[in-house]
């Protein structure tokens, strides 16, 4: 029984080493790569990213037209705030007619020079709580 | 009594021979691994010049997904590839997702003719498009299932590519462009890669440049978990074609062997482990050239159970379909026709997956029953347990490594704290993990179809607003650095 103890006992230090050996190059491996980068990286979650990997302040790169060539960028911007409109449209205008002299009043005249382009919707977007439905979604 | 306690003696020896054997094929596995994953890299590298990238569907098929729908499909907007479109299958859902999706992205009904040939699925109610994006595609249909919500999703494709992701998935920017890559190569007709794990999927996608590993211990052993699965086992399936298992959260099929193949099935409990041994045995039979393969880039997070308890009904699922696709295509199992997949494959997912309940099992109970029985010194069963453990802890902190390798994202500190804890596992997750695969395997024997989704962790319908696109917050992170 003494040998089987021995045996298992060996086979556990060696585990336990090798273990030990491959967290130390993880972590140490890491670190050297760290500071092969010019600096120790202390926050990389503030980092530009570059294809899935935080790239050095010292060297940021332009994110478009590099990681997968020229076509990097989407046909259109995803709607990640759709509630924003991207610009306020404005109402088709009948064109402008030349004006009238004063004296003779044209009522459809009046009627263009007060009509104002109007956005779709308020082009400031209403504060909705994180925890809270906005009423739009519940209707 | 002698008699009994030798028997004990010798049950013991056997469970802990099998233990030896499945760490050991592990852990031959790991240089397979290692290779593939520099592979892979040196690909990527030597790749120059503007790709060609096919057109892609993505499919999402939702069931009651209201609270994660919006910041998954926000993410699949955001991905930097040519051309894709998005399409959400609403798979008879009775909470408000529809509703949500309605107003978030201004669906309006438009026309739909399917294809000539196409897969089989329940009564479609309605197609709609976004006002918004055009890319957007909803289709409401009546409940069937993921399988055929997924065939569904397919039927609507116009892409050559169907990518599939579950509704609970925030796919990262680069999803796929990286996941296209391999495509490259005529002969892979299916992909799958790595997802990262986490209780909050949002959170993980807005600090997306450093891998962001929660602190909840279960979370954080379902990570390891997840980080040894996809680079030691899959990666070096992939190296030696027989890659057994896509992860249905993001799993890239070409369209038309999808169609040729009839799509995903709906009479297993889960899609994806099926149709990929599916793809393997029809190609293998043919025998035409093909290969479904792994890619060790994180294209995304995923939501992982925040509670033992859900944990256990998700693992007790996985497990049932396992057993379900093992026994189907038992018939694979040693024959060269099949090739490395049954010489190979099979094998070791009968050692490693099937067999492992009962084994490991065993071995936990033996061990005290051996010391309680007077074969056993206590401090050699104590030993036995540490030399388990530190198995563990070597293969996991070795896929950790091979992982780490890729895109050097980890913090240090996160680095740090997963390999101390990787030889932990062993006492605080596996035994949550063994019960999980007795209940499945009982679930499976009892013939249990059901789904048992977990409740998810985010409760909150509307991620928070932010007023710039992706594409203003990423040159605004280039300009402030």
């Amino acid at each position: 029984m003494s040998g089987l103890n021995g045996t298992v006992l060996l086979i556990a230090v060696g585990l336990g080493a090798f273990w030990l050996v491959l967290a130390a190059l993880l972590v140490g491996g890491r670190l050297l790569y760290d500071v092969s980068l010019g600096s120790l990286r202390t926050a990389p979650e503030a980092w530009p990213v570059r294809g899935g990997e935080a790239v050095p302040k010292r060297a940021a790169p332009a994110l478009f037209g590099t990681e997968v060539g020229t076509l990097a960028q989407p046909s259109r911007p995803a709607p990640v705030a759709p509630r924003v409109p991207a610009a306020p449209r404005r109402k088709p205008v009948a064109p402008v007619l030349p004006a009238r002299p004063t004296r003779i009043p044209t009522p459809s005249v009046a009627s263009i020079v007060t009509t104002k382009p109007q956005p779709h919707r308020s082009p400031e977007p209403e504060p909705v709580p994180a925890s809270e439905t906005p009423t739009h979604v519940a209707a | 009594m002698t008699g009994l306690r030798e028997a004990l003696f010798w049950m013991l020896v056997l469970c802990l021979s099998y233990l030896v054997l499945v760490t050991s094929l592990y852990m031959l596995q790991l240089p397979l691994a290692f290779a593939e994953q520099r592979r892979r890299k040196r690909e990527r590298e030597a790749r120059s010049g503007v790709p060609v990238r096919p057109g892609v569907s993505i499919v999402v098929a939702a069931y009651n997904e209201e609270a994660t729908i919006v910041a998954t499909l926000n993410a699949c907007l955001e991905q930097l590839y040519p051309r894709f479109e998005v399409i959400v299958v609403n798979d008879g859902s009775t909470d408000r997702m529809m509703d949500v999706l309605r107003s978030r992205f201004e669906l309006e009904p438009c026309m739909w003719h399917p294809p000539a040939v196409a897969l089989e699925t329940r009564l479609i109610r309605n197609v709609y498009r976004s006002k918004i994006d055009p890319r957007i595609i909803v289709v409401d249909k009546a409940n069937g299932g993921k399988a055929d919500a997924l065939n569904c999703g397919a039927n609507v494709a116009r892409e050559p590519y169907v990518v599939g992701v579950d509704a609970d998935t925030v796919l990262s920017d680069v999803a796929l462009a990286r996941g296209m890559e391999p495509f490259d190569d005529p002969d892979v007709v299916g992909l799958t890669s790595y997802l990262s794990i986490t209780g909050s999927p949002r959170r993980a996608r807005f600090l997306r440049g450093a891998k962001l590993v929660d602190r909840s211990l279960l979370i954080s052993f379902q990570h390891l978990d997840y980080v040894r699965s996809f680079h030691n086992s899959r990666l070096a399936w992939s190296r030696l074609n027989y890659m057994l298992c896509t992860n249905g959260a993001f799993q890239i099929w070409r369209r038309e062997v999808m169609i040729e193949l009839g799509g995903f099935s709906s009479d297993f409990t889960c899609e994806d482990i099926e149709f990929t041994f599916r793809v393997h045995e029809h190609f293998r039979r043919v025998g035409l050239p093909y290969r479904v393969v792994c890619i060790p880039d994180e294209v995304g997070a995923t939501e992982g159970p925040q509670r033992a308890r859900s944990l256990i009904a998700q693992r007790a699922r996985w497990q049932r379909v396992i057993l379900e696709t093992f026994w189907h295509y038992r018939y694979m199992l040693g024959r060269r026709r099949y090739g490395t997949v049954g010489l190979l494959g099979m094998p070791f997912y009968l050692f490693s997956e099937v067999l492992a309940p009962v084994f490991e099992q065993l071995a936990i109970a033996m061990l005290p029953l051996a010391v309680v029985a007077h074969r056993l010194s206590w401090h050699a069963a104590l030993l036995v347990m540490g030399a388990i453990a530190l198995s563990n802890g070597v293969l996991t902190t070795a896929a950790l490594a091979i992982a780490d390798q890729g895109d050097r994202s980890y913090r240090k500190r996160d680095l740090a704290r997963l390999a101390a804890l990787a030889p932990l596992e062993l006492f605080w997750y596996r035994p949550i993990l063994t019960w999980a695969r007795i209940k499945g395997t009982w679930g499976w024997i009892r013939g249990d179809r059901g789904w048992d989704k977990f409740e998810r962790n985010v409760t909150t319908a509307v991620p928070p607003a932010s007023t710039e696109t992706p594409q203003q917050s990423r040159v605004t992170a280039v300009i402030s650095a």
